[in-house]
Parts: C-alpha cells; structure tokens; sequence
C-alpha cells in the first residue's frame, strides 16, 4: 500500500508540487491572523535554508554546523546596508548573497581539504567566530545591543509592510530555490556530488575534481542562507548576534536530518515540521531540548536517513517504466 | 605506435619496506598487458604509483608523454585513465546508469547556467551522456541493470559496472584491478570475452590478476612481480616455462 502512495507521488509529482504551493497560495486567505502567518512564514524561511544544507549535508554527505554563520552573515550584511545607508532589498539581498558566498569561499579554501568529522567541527568553529566578530566588531554591527529599526523590504519603491505581503515574498524565494535547488540536483553537477557522498576515492578516479565540486556547493549553499538570512533580517526589523548561534546551525541539521536526507519533499517535512512544533509546544518550552534530543535519537537508530530520506521519485518513476515495458 | 604509458626505475619506500624496487614498464597503444605475481609482490602499489595515489620514491611515470609522477591522482585520470578497484567502489544508492554518467562528467561541460535554465546545450549534453552510458552498459551484457541500484546488483555485475564506468572517459589506458577476483568459471569466461572484445575495440589495457586462466587467455605481454622486483616480462608462453617464474609460485595450482 505504501508502495502504490509512492508510486502515485512519482508519477505525479508535478501535480502534487502545484497543489501545495496552490495550498500555499491560498493559506493567508484562510488564516490571517498575524501569528499564524508569522509561524508561516518562518517554516517556509528555514525550509529554504534547509533545502541549502540539504545539498551539502545531504546529497553531498559533509556535514555542516555553519549554517547560522552564513544566515547570519547575510542578515547583518542587509540590516547594515538598510540601516546605513538606504539600498532598496534587491541591492541588499544581492549583497548578502555575495557576502556569504564569499565567505563560505573563504572557508571552503581553507578547509574543503578536511573530511567527515574534521571538517564538521571547522564549521562548528567556524559559526562560533562569525558570532563572536558580530559581537564584537561594535562599530560594524554595534555587538550586543544589536541593530534594530531595520527598515521593511522594498523592491523597486513598492514596500511590503503586511505579514501577508512578507509571506508571499518568502514563498516566491523559496519556490526559486526549490526550483534551482531540483534542477541542480538532477544534472551533471548534482551526479557528482551525490558521487562524492558515496566514494570519494572512486569519483577522483574519473578524472572529476573533488576540492572545486565541494566548495561550489558550499557556496551555493551559502547564497541561500544569505538570501534568507536578509529576508530575516527585514522582516524580524531587529538582529543581534543571539539570534545565530551554533545552536541554530545544530537545529537546522536536525530538520534535514529528521525530514529526509538528500530530498526536496524531505527537506520541507523536516523544516516546517520542526517549526511548528516548538510553537505547538509552547507551554513545553523547558522539554524542548529534551523532545529534540529524543527525536534525534529515535531517527538516527531506526531511520537514519530521515523520514524520506530513502525515497528518491525518480528512481521510482524509472522503476515504473521499466515494469511497464515488460507488459 | 604510441606509447601510452611508461614508468621507469619506480622505487616505493614506506620506511623501510620495499615495496617496489626499479620498475620499469612500457605499455604501446592497443597493447593488453598483465601484472602477475604472488600476494604482496607490489601489484597494486603499482597502480596506486601509476594513478597517483603514491608519491615514489624514485622514478617517473610518464603518460601520453607527459611526466606525472605525484600528481593529483583526479588530474592524472583527467589525462584518460579509467580504472577499477580491487575492492568495489560502486556509487551504493545510485543507478547503474547514473554511476556510468557521473563518470562522464568530465567529457561535458554544462555549467550552472544551463543546468538552471534548462539551456538547448545541457539538454543535447545530458542526452548524449545518457545514451553512452547505455551503450557502455550494453557492451557489458547489464543495460538490463540500468536503473537498478548498483548495491542491488549481483557480484558479477558490480564487476562489469565498475569496468563499464572506466570506460565512460573513452580512456587512453585501462587500468583492471583484479576484474575476475570472486567470479566463478561461467563469469570469467565471460570476462575474457569482454576483455578481448574492448581490446578489438582499440582500448589499450593493464590489469592486474591472479587467475592464471584469464590473463593467459587475454594478455599479449605478462610482467612477473614478485617482493617488488620484476622477475620475468613476456609473452604467455614465455612466462608459462620460465622457471624463475614457477618457482615463485610454487605451490599455487594451475587452473
């Protein structure tokens, strides 16, 4: 039975993809209040995020706690340039894409060398010097007290003051980097890195340059924490440096972890399943650690790829079209 | 004819091991070349000195005339080698196709732009891909496997897939690490038909085996190893009497 629902999922995943995002589209018509789209608009926020991760940790198999550096790197680098000096969110969001590309450039040629748990506990390293320079570089970012009155996003003049306007923006950014994210993942370059999450060693043997593969995808992923850290930081008006911690880049690991390694669907089950939650247990805020740490361990024994993670809908699709031949 | 590869005085040192000593080979386009020896004569050292993965300790290695002692071992492939490993290295959770068309990566050259926006180039470029991956799985006998998880196939096939993805490159020089290893009788001789039939296809082939049955039926050339040295080089039948060579087997059945 399980068998058929997929089978029904691969043959029609374009179908199934339009009608969530036609759900999506007609959700702040059916529940406008402003925490509700709030809630809203954060899941698919971190959906975008995880989507980036996804690529690294997922696809490619190298796991990374960096991910707040990057969100983080590209919301102060919008709040900064908004607040100084006025650039209107294309300018911004540009920048911020810029900014974290740069430095998970800078990173990478640093460290993309190193494998497996070395090269996790550099991007831990990593997110925790990119905090303590938010913190302290005062005359950049003014430390601790943070920034705040970070003007709303304008595109071109038009600003979008509503929650729903902010909710429909995100939607758009995150159905382009769902798109990118797919389109990559299923080409020649998305082969090679999922090539490198299997064998290495044998991916090298094809005369395929590894190091470069593997800091492009942290690059990648870079931009789109970036992009969306700029989104953050318009839309939550106030930053500081509490917000990105490696405690965030921990949490985003697990929303890739628990929805589905190397999986789009996977990756929003993961985040907006893990956003609502702590918000459903809000009166449990003391367990949450406690659940989280709870639900990490159950996936990791029993599914350790994620929920969905061992499910890829094209090889199902091709599997259907082979028994369909044979009839 | 051209001389594809040729390493000379190869010396690898780990401290005080060593574990090849004064190697030298040449292999001519077309040629099908066989490494035999006895379990830690040096073989696979060997090819680990030839793709790169050993630095040597004296000597060069020199492909298409070009000296490659020490590179990258991603950049040596990159000049047209294609190999296999003595341990399978199959892309576990990918397809048969998908493995062979990742090893074509570098024959192609779409990049972002194109992928992201489905550009007429990227679609000629991943439909080529697609359709020489097929024909490289059809010369294997396993484009039935080919959208089957290559952890799902069965030894034999895993063998032929990992030889299959060498290929994709159209290399200059095949490099076999123990192919038969683990094949039944019905298996091998297959191989060897295969083997052969890449041979007329033009590729030029070093392998590295123990059953005697398939290098004898295969090789043209055969070098002896034995503790690093080279004891004995020639052809089948050469190496069949040379007595430096029996005795170093001493005790291995002939099959």
């Amino acid at each position: 039975m399980l068998n058929k629902a997929l089978n029904f999922c691969a043959v029609n995943s374009r179908f199934i993809t339009f009608l969530f995002f036609l759900f999506a589209l007609l959700f702040p018509v059916f529940f406008k209040t402003p925490y509700t789209l709030r809630v809203a608009t954060m899941s698919l926020m971190f959906t975008m995020i995880t989507l980036g991760l996804n690529i690294v940790t997922g696809y490619m198999g190298q796991t990374s706690f960096g991910t707040a550096a990057f969100w983080g790197i590209g919301a102060y680098t919008a709040a900064i340039l908004t607040t100084r000096f006025g650039f209107s969110s294309l300018i911004v969001f540009l920048s911020a894409a810029i900014t974290a590309g740069l430095a998970s450039l800078f990173l990478g040629l640093c460290v993309l060398k190193l494998k497996g748990y070395y090269l996790a506990i550099v991007t831990l390293g990593f997110c925790e010097i990119v905090r303590l320079i938010e913190l302290n570089w005062m005359s950049l970012t003014r430390g601790p007290l943070g920034i705040m009155n970070i003007p709303i996003i304008s595109f071109f003049g038009v600003k979008f003051k509503s929650p729903t306007e902010n909710y429909y923006l995100i939607l758009i950014l995150l159905a382009i980097t769902t798109y990118i994210v797919s389109k990559l993942m299923n080409s020649r370059f998305g082969r090679v890195i999922s090539s490198i999450r299997e064998d290495e060693i044998a991916t090298q043997s094809m005369g395929i340059n590894t190091v470069s593969y593997k800091i492009q995808a942290f690059i990648i992923y870079a931009i789109i924490c970036g992009v969306a850290g700029a989104f953050y930081a318009q839309y939550m008006r106030y930053i500081d440096p509490t917000m990105f911690t490696a405690n965030q880049s921990i949490e985003m690991v697990i929303m890739v972890i628990f929805g589905g390694m190397a999986s789009v669907p996977g990756s929003y089950l993961g985040a907006i399943f893990l956003t609502v939650l702590p918000e459903l247990l809000r009166d449990l805020l003391e367990y949450r650690m406690l659940i989280y740490g709870f639900i990490m361990v159950i996936m990791v024994t029993v599914k350790p790829e994620g929920l969905l993670g061992n499910i890829n809908l094209i090889h199902i699709k091709q599997q259907i079209s082979l028994d369909l031949d044979e009839e | 004819m051209t001389l594809i590869l040729k390493v000379s005085s190869v010396t690898q040192k780990f401290g005080g091991l060593v574990a090849l000593n004064e190697i030298n080979l040449e292999i001519k386009e077309g040629e099908i070349i066989g490494i035999i020896g006895p379990n830690g004569a040096g073989k696979t050292t060997l090819f680990n000195v030839i793709t790169g993965y050993y630095k040597p300790t004296f000597g060069t290695v020199t492909l298409l005339g070009e000296d490659v002692t020490g590179k990258a071992p991603y950049y040596i492939a990159s000049l047209g080698f294609g190999r296999t490993f003595q341990n399978i290295r199959l892309f576990s959770k990918m397809t048969s196709l998908e493995n062979v068309m990742t090893a074509r990566t570098i024959r192609t050259n779409s990049n972002f732009i194109d992928i992201i926006f489905q550009t007429q180039k990227n679609k000629k470029e991943e439909a080529h891909t697609k359709e020489y991956a097929e024909y490289l799985l059809n010369i294997l006998n396993i484009y039935n496997y080919r959208y089957t998880l290559a952890s799902n196939l069965p030894y034999g096939s895993q063998r032929k897939l990992e030889i299959a993805r060498a290929l994709a490159i159209e290399p200059k020089l095949l490099l076999l690490d123990e192919p038969a290893a683990g094949m039944n009788e019905k298996e091998t001789d297959e191989l060897t038909e295969i083997t052969n039939k890449l041979s007329g296809l033009g590729y030029t082939i070093l392998l590295i085996e123990h059953d005697m049955k398939f290098v004898m039926n295969t090789c043209k050339k055969i070098s002896v190893l034995n503790y690093g040295q080279q004891i004995a080089f020639g052809t089948p039948n050469q190496i069949r009497s040379n007595t430096d060579v029996i005795e170093a087997y001493l005790g291995k059945e002939e099959e």
